[in-house]
């Protein structure tokens, strides 16, 4: 009778393994996404941009709506968008108040930090990837460092 | 945990120190770097002499000196070429605009030479032409004696002489120059001819001139002239024809300017008039010389008839030469024939006969041939070999006559 105990414990611990290493799903780490030039997008007269090097398109608009409560015409001309090595991209534009940080989704970008980096709108903003952050540089002057949870340090240069 | 918030500060340190240096766009390094690399590409291939080429390389240089430190970067913005390459490319563009001008340049000196050289053989052929119309004028008016005309026919044919060989040179010069030139080289020695650079007589209207003057001596050519001399006219117009299709389009490229079509179809036009004229006079003049030379051909008025119609003459006089075994007349016709065959066609006549086209290598080797058969069957029986035959066939007759008068005695 114990034998037999025996016989079947070591059945269902060999089960249980086995099941076990069935579900566990295939895991790479430590993968850089990082974009190294910042990617300057024109939108077409629908609002959409597609970068055709990093295979990804998707409309402004709803950013435009965001930074200017209107979404009925294109008003933007050009948007600037980086990928940090994490994988969040970073989106901006010339008269943005704010640097989009957007996580990519199953078919969708979702915001996963709101940025505001100038209350009166950038002038001609630019990124940089730089290490481990993603670096902004307004008009030439200010410089911002940026990661995915919000502005880790400001300078302004003369 | 310590540790690690200062290596964070010395990193964000090292950024910020390094950025205050350099605020600059990475973005706008990469535009910039495409912008100043695509407008030095451009000057390459706009490039017009083998001067601009050094300085052009020294612009390369430049161009390298000041993106060399951002190479890792371009190298990611490249993708999938990289910095490297694309310098590379650049000069390989180069060294190739420079062999391009190289050949260009000269082309553009072989050119104005070749100009002077026909600006001389112009000259050269207007004097003749002159001369030779003055001499004809004389001719015609017929007021010499039998000697003052026979000398002045001689100078009349040597002048004609020299103008062909000029033409003939002319002809070869823009062969050589022109053959192997490819089209862009005919745009750009084209652009040079418009803008100036090269200058002298056009050479479509100096062809045009020949073409002309061509057709108006052989129309006018009176009976002075001799076989060889309308072959030779007829050599030229049919080398004229040949090179003209081999560097028509290089030159209608370089000198037709706008109205190429125009001057191309004209001087095919030209050209069909000249080759008409040329043919008619030298087949009616071989003609006249064979009926001359008591050698009655069929009408033939090409090179094929022609050859039909010696063919036909020699089969005929062959059939006619095995029926006469005693008689010395086909073999007169043979020796006839023969001597105009190889005298004229196979030696006077050769080069021209070859330069032309007037008899082909198979239709000659062909008449050779014929002409060793009608010899054998039209060479008459000797004399003596008659006389021999004669003798042998009265002995053996003597023989048997004797050999039945002794058995009957027996």
């Amino acid at each position: 009778m114990k034998a037999q105990k025996k016989v079947i414990l070591s059945f269902v611990v060999i089960g249980v393994l086995f099941i076990q290493a069935c579900t566990k799903s295939l895991v790479i780490k430590n993968v850089d996404y990082a974009q190294k030039i910042e990617s300057v997008l024109t939108p077409d007269s629908d609002g959409n941009i597609s970068d055709i090097r990093y295979g990804i398109s998707f409309s402004i608009l709803p950013f435009q709506f965001e930074e200017f409560k209107d979404s009925s015409s294109v008003q933007i001309s050009e948007i600037r968008m980086i990928r940090n090595n994490l994988g969040y991209y970073f989106i901006t534009a010339e008269s943005f108040k704010n640097v989009y940080v957007m996580a990519p989704n199953k078919g969708e970008l979702k915001l996963e930090k709101k940025i505001q980096v100038n209350e009166n709108g950038l002038y001609s903003p630019v990124f940089n990837l730089r290490v481990s952050v993603v670096e902004l540089i307004e008009n030439s002057k200010n410089i911002i460092l940026l990661n995915e949870k919000g502005i880790l340090k400001e300078e302004v240069t003369s | 945990m310590k540790l690690f918030k200062k290596s964070v500060l010395v990193t964000l340190f090292t950024l910020i120190t390094s950025s205050v240096f350099a605020q600059q766009s990475d973005h706008k390094i990469k535009t910039d770097f495409n912008n100043n690399y695509s407008a030095l590409s451009k000057s390459i291939s706009l490039s017009q002499s083998v001067i601009t080429i050094d300085s052009l390389q020294k612009e390369i240089n430049k161009l390298d000196e000041k993106f060399i430190e951002h190479s890792q970067l371009l190298d990611n913005a490249l993708y999938p070429s990289s910095y490297k390459f694309e310098f590379q490319n650049l000069i390989a563009k180069l060294s190739s605009a420079e062999q391009r001008l190289l050949i260009i340049e000269n082309q553009s000196e072989r050119l104005e030479s070749l100009i002077q050289e026909v600006s001389h053989y112009k000259s050269e052929i207007s004097f003749l032409n002159k001369r030779a119309d003055s001499l004809n004028k004389v001719m015609e008016a017929s007021q010499l004696d039998q000697l003052q005309l026979s000398m002045l026919i001689k100078r009349y044919r040597t002048n004609l002489e020299l103008r062909d060989e000029l033409v003939m040179s002319i002809i070869d010069s823009l062969m050589i120059t022109y053959n192997e030139m490819t089209t862009n080289e005919g745009n750009e020695i084209s652009d040079q001819v418009e803008s100036g650079r090269v200058t002298g007589t056009n050479t479509l209207e100096m062809l045009m001139d020949i073409i002309e003057k061509n057709i108006e001596y052989a129309s006018n050519s009176n009976q002075v002239l001799s076989v060889e001399d309308y072959l030779r006219m007829y050599a030229i117009q049919h080398y004229f024809e040949e090179v003209w299709n081999k560097i028509g389009d290089n030159l209608l490229t370089t000198y037709g300017g706008s109205q190429k079509a125009e001057w191309n179809s004209e001087i095919i036009s030209k050209m069909r008039d000249w080759r008409m004229v040329t043919s008619q006079k030298m087949w009616n003049s071989v003609d006249q010389y064979l009926e001359y030379s008591s050698v009655e051909l069929e009408a033939f008025d090409n090179n094929y008839s022609f050859f039909i119609a010696l063919d036909n003459f020699i089969k005929d006089a062959k059939k006619k030469s095995e029926g006469q075994v005693i008689s010395n007349t086909s073999y007169e016709d043979y020796k006839n024939f023969q001597g105009f065959w190889s005298n004229k066609i196979k030696n006077e006549w050769s080069i021209l006969i070859q330069d032309s086209e007037f008899l082909t290598v198979a239709q000659i080797s062909s008449i050779d041939d014929q002409l060793i058969a009608w010899e054998s069957v039209s060479r008459p029986v000797q004399p003596l070999f008659l006389v021999l035959l004669v003798l042998t066939a009265i002995s053996i007759g003597g023989y048997v006559l004797v050999l039945s008068k002794a058995k009957k005695l027996n």
